[in-house]
């Protein structure tokens, strides 16, 4: 009975200690990596934000132009901090692909292989994004000044609008280079697209005719009445 | 690119035909047909009855026009020397009718006048609209004398016009030019303007004639560039300014930014120039002064205020960009205020064009948008004049003016510091 149980029992039991007792070791160095990465991308971070600062890097944040940009990013951090935030996260990068070569060098070289594979199509992805930011923003202002100073009436919502669709657009644009949700990002502009041509279609030539007239007279007649002025600007 | 010439090689042949003149006058035209007959007869009539002696060539600058408008300087003829009250002979004007080469606009139309003005040796000249319909021939006169006969070198003309016409003239161009050049001229952008062969000879070393120059703004251009090079500058009395039927409020927003963008442009050209000046010296004047009938004009002033109220809720965000926060925070109240008792002082109107003038410097956001917002702010102005020169006669309106000039001056310093920081502290 007894060998029967040292057989079924001990040696696997022997076998996952020595198993164990052999990975330890490494999963001790794979923690000590990460701590150390982590506090050493932290204390990175910190240094390069205090020497940014010491130097005066923070003045080109009161640019007016910068200031303009950050505050319509809705990013509210100094430059220093934003350049310290990266370092950082840059550090955590790093220390999480040296904690993997630990565990297995044949993994690492695949993750590595990967991203550098994928680090294009994540910036070609960013290239659109940014673009896209700029170019909804810009539109979008642009149809705002054109409909209130034509007197339009709803000159926000148009501008929203604009700035949605142009903002979808380079979404589907991005998640396209990015080989994910594609289908998703271009439903999405389809739906708002066509949806939105169908919905004006139907509020503006059947159910909703009367409101229709009601609406694009209340748009004109402001630009209508300007013309009573006989008042020369120049 | 803009060519080296506005001329073209018809036209220089037809120039080196005539040899030289004493007086150039320049018509810059596009589909005029109908007003031009009217100013070639007064700048004919003008040109023997005053300076019958002179050799004077008249220029049509033409930009293309499809109506005959060329055909009506052709054919335009003097009127009977007896009917003109003409004692002598006079030396008949000479034509140039060309269509000028380069970028579509004013200033390529001034450019031909200024490059046949050089080749002819002229030693005074003068632009007048083609669209007049009160120019006389005395116009002539009061162009071209003070340069013959007094040594000037840039004559701006001094319109009577009605208290709530020209308010871009009167709340932004006036007031600022004054302020910043240190020079009372009251018509900075008027558009009939005598000046000496030797400015316009100054006119072509400029690097201008493909930038937005030559498409509009030619007038304050001018004006800032005869203020610039400290060439003699005059202003003469013209008397009551009418222009073909226009439709007044069509292209307002449009119009606003192309003036204010001008100007803006040429403060930052001129920046080392007028940081230095203080306070504001008067020009002398020529012309007697009477009293002029003007038609009376229709002003709207409840859109006005509506329409600033509209722009204050939609542009919000732009305006956080652009505006102090105290600027801001005042003309949010004004959106508060009830229909009868709403006014812009004229304290609030000064800071906002300082810091619209800065924000242009400073790019925040960008010219076209910043300029094209302006017109809310602009509106609420124009009512509040329209509302305080109400019961106004002509010596008030110009001494409100003058009154506002003066604030304008007053804060000149606090727009040198911003114009350096990028923008208005508070």
């Amino acid at each position: 009975m007894r060998p029967v149980l040292a057989l079924t029992t001990w040696e696997p039991l022997q076998h996952f200690l020595e198993r164990s007792a052999s990975i330890l070791p490494v999963l001790l160095a794979v923690v000590v990596v990460l701590v150390v990465g982590v506090l050493a991308s932290w204390l990175l971070a910190l240094l390069t934000r205090w020497l940014l600062a010491a130097v005066g890097f923070d003045r080109i944040g009161r640019r007016p132009q910068v200031a303009d940009a950050l505050r319509r990013t809705s990013l509210r951090q100094t430059p220093s901090v934003l350049v310290g935030q990266v370092v950082r996260w840059v550090g955590v990068v790093l220390t999480l692909i040296g904690a993997l070569s630990i565990l297995s060098a044949e993994a690492t070289d695949v993750v590595l292989a990967s991203l550098v594979q994928y680090l294009p199509r994540l910036a070609a992805g960013l290239l659109f994004l940014v673009l896209g930011y700029a170019i909804s923003t810009f539109a979008a202002r642009s149809v705002l000044i054109w409909a209130v100073n034509s007197r339009l009436q709803g000159a926000r919502w148009l501008a929203a609008g604009v700035r949605l669709l142009v903002g979808v657009f380079f979404l589907a644009l991005a998640l396209e280079n990015l080989g994910f949700g594609r289908d998703i990002a271009l439903v999405v502009l389809a739906i708002l697209l066509g949806g939105g041509v169908f919905a004006t279609a139907l509020a503006f030539g059947l159910a909703g005719k009367d409101l229709a007239r009601e609406s694009l007279e209340r748009m004109t007649r402001e630009a209508r009445e300007e013309d009573h002025d006989t008042l020369s600007h120049l | 690119m803009a060519p080296g010439s506005a001329l073209r090689e018809e036209t220089l042949r037809e120039v080196e035909t005539l040899g030289a003149a004493d007086i150039v006058v320049g018509i810059p035209s596009y589909n005029n047909a109908r007003t031009i007959g009217h100013v070639v007869r007064a700048v004919t009539t003008g040109l023997a009855k005053y300076f019958p002696e002179c050799a004077a060539v008249i220029v049509n600058s033409d930009g293309g026009s499809a109506d005959g408008t060329p055909d009506v300087v052709a054919a335009a003829e003097i009127g009977a020397a007896k009917a003109l009250l003409l004692r002598q002979p006079a030396r008949p004007a000479q034509r140039v009718l060309t269509a000028y080469q380069g970028i579509p606009g004013k200033g390529s139309a001034f450019r031909a006048v200024f490059e046949i003005a050089e080749r002819l040796g002229a030693r005074a000249c003068a632009v007048v609209d083609s669209d007049l319909r009160s120019i006389t021939p005395q116009w002539v006169e009061l162009l071209v004398g003070p340069v013959l006969h007094e040594g000037f070198d840039y004559v701006c003309p001094l319109y009577a016009r009605h208290k709530y016409d020209g308010t871009i003239t009167n709340a932004l161009v006036y007031p600022l030019v004054r302020a910043v050049y240190g020079r009372r001229i009251r018509q900075p952008i008027g558009g009939d303007f005598g000046f000496s062969g030797a400015l316009a000879r100054h006119f072509l070393t400029h690097d201008v004639w493909d930038t937005e120059v030559a498409r509009f703004g030619i007038d304050i251009w001018m004006t800032t560039t005869a203020l610039v090079g400290d060439f003699r500058v005059c202003q003469a009395y013209l008397g009551a300014k009418l222009h073909d039927a226009k439709d007044p409020g069509a292209h307002l927003s449009a119009m606003l930014a192309e003036v204010s963008g001008s100007l803006f442009r040429q403060l930052e050209a001129h920046a080392p120039f007028w940081q230095q000046i203080e306070g504001s010296q008067p020009v002398p004047e020529f012309g007697f002064h009477y009293e002029v009938g003007l038609e009376p004009v229709a002003v709207d002033v409840p859109r006005m205020v509506n329409a600033f109220r509209h722009g204050m809720r939609d542009f919000a965000g732009l305006y956080g960009t652009i505006l102090s926060p105290d600027t801001l925070a005042h003309c949010d109240a004004l959106t508060r205020v009830d229909d009868d008792e709403f006014r812009m002082p004229g304290d609030l109107w000064v800071r906002l064009v300082y810091e619209y003038a800065v924000a242009y410097h400073a790019r925040r956001p960008n010219p076209a948008h910043l300029l094209a917002t302006l017109t809310p702010l602009y509106l609420a102005r124009t009512a509040s004049w329209v509302r305080e020169a109400a019961a106004y006669g002509a010596p008030e309106v110009e001494a409100a003016l003058d009154a506002l000039c003066l604030r304008f001056e007053a804060l000149k310093p606090a727009f040198l510091a911003a114009w350096h920081e990028g923008r208005f502290r508070t």
